[in-house]
């Protein structure tokens, strides 16, 4: 995963995928608890998918922080950019 | 009369509810600080449970005999044969847990993180190792090895009490909790006639007549045809949506 796109589209298809979540509902913006109704227990699922993806470690602590699908974008793409 | 009766329900009901702060007080500073000394260190979480199971009992006794409630607990006779489950049940009222856990001997409860903050009831959960739901993985952890000891978990999946008038909501805790600790549903039924003690009520006020209190058990629910689901989230949402037309049907075909 070259860019900060390409994140966005792999993040797009496990919350569609995995989480049932709908498509038109993942923007940017939206906020991860309240809009698309994730629960912390997702938020850990969630970490695994995108460590089984990217191959990176996440650690569990950094994604707490985490509220908006921006957030996690920044966040992955952070981490596979450093390696 | 109906005047005298509801002046003397009113007294009752406050008497009760000072009589749980006292008593949750003297288990804090008294009962669970002996049991600190003399009970030794693997047995001491399970007999704050049974302290705490004894004084329900004695609490729903005391507020059945001053005319404030009538308990009635259809088909709940061989609680104590229950091991490993976990048990849902829909949440109209604050003295629902009171009176499942005086019913149930071994049973283990979520508390819900703000609440451990609650100086009367922290010295409680401390001593009995009720599960908190601030951490996702230590909360699996904690209800696994619970349930695999053979006690039960209480859940109201609802995370809250029921509001008056809406259709009940499920949380998705309840579902995951059973399906990755390889458990099985017990469902049971509340219903508090007329309605009081609610989310909306305050703790000190009455109702018209003497309260039915009414627990009743259903058939386990069997999931472990989710147990090995490779798509655990999507698994739980399913169970969490069936469960939860579940309980509507039941709650509808009750009133």
């Amino acid at each position: 995963m070259k860019s900060k796109e390409e994140v966005f589209t792999a993040l797009k298809t496990i919350l569609v995928d995995d989480f049932e979540i709908d498509a038109d509902e993942i923007t940017l913006e939206a906020n991860l608890y309240e809009e698309l109704d994730l629960d912390s227990i997702d938020a850990v699922d969630l970490v695994v998918k995108l460590r089984d993806i990217t191959g990176q470690k996440i650690e569990p602590e950094i994604f707490k922080q985490v509220r908006t699908v921006q957030n996690v974008v920044d966040e992955v793409y952070a981490l596979v950019s450093a390696n | 009369m109906i005047k005298i009766n509801k002046i003397w329900r009113q007294f009752a009901t406050i008497f009760c509810f000072s009589t749980f702060a006292f008593g949750s007080f003297f288990l804090s500073f008294l009962v669970f600080p002996l049991q600190r000394i003399f009970v030794s260190k693997n047995k001491r979480k399970r007999t704050a449970q049974l302290t705490v199971h004894y004084s329900f009992r004695m609490f729903i006794k005391l507020m059945s005999s001053l005319g404030v409630l009538k308990v009635d607990t259809l088909g709940v006779k061989d609680f104590n044969d229950i091991k490993g489950k976990v048990i849902i049940a829909n949440h109209p009222s604050l003295i629902d847990v009171v009176v499942l856990i005086a019913s149930i001997k071994n049973a283990d409860c979520i508390v819900k993180n703000e609440l451990f903050k609650n100086r009367l009831l922290k010295g409680v959960f401390d001593a009995t190792g009720y599960i908190s739901n601030s951490d996702p993985e230590l909360l699996i952890a904690a209800c696994k090895s619970s349930l695999d000891s053979g006690n039960n978990i209480i859940i109201f999946p609802e995370g809250t009490r029921s509001e008056k008038g809406r259709d009940i909501t499920f949380k998705r805790g309840a579902a995951n909790i059973a399906i990755r600790c390889r458990a099985h549903f017990l469902p049971l039924e509340i219903s508090v006639s007329p309605s009081t003690l609610s989310k909306e009520d305050k703790w000190f006020s009455t109702p018209e007549r003497k309260f039915d209190f009414v627990l009743k058990t259903n058939e386990e629910i069997d999931l472990s045809s989710y147990f090995d689901e490779p798509n655990l989230p999507l698994a739980i949402r399913q169970v969490t949506a069936d469960v939860e037309s579940y309980f509507k049907r039941k709650l509808q075909y009750n009133e």
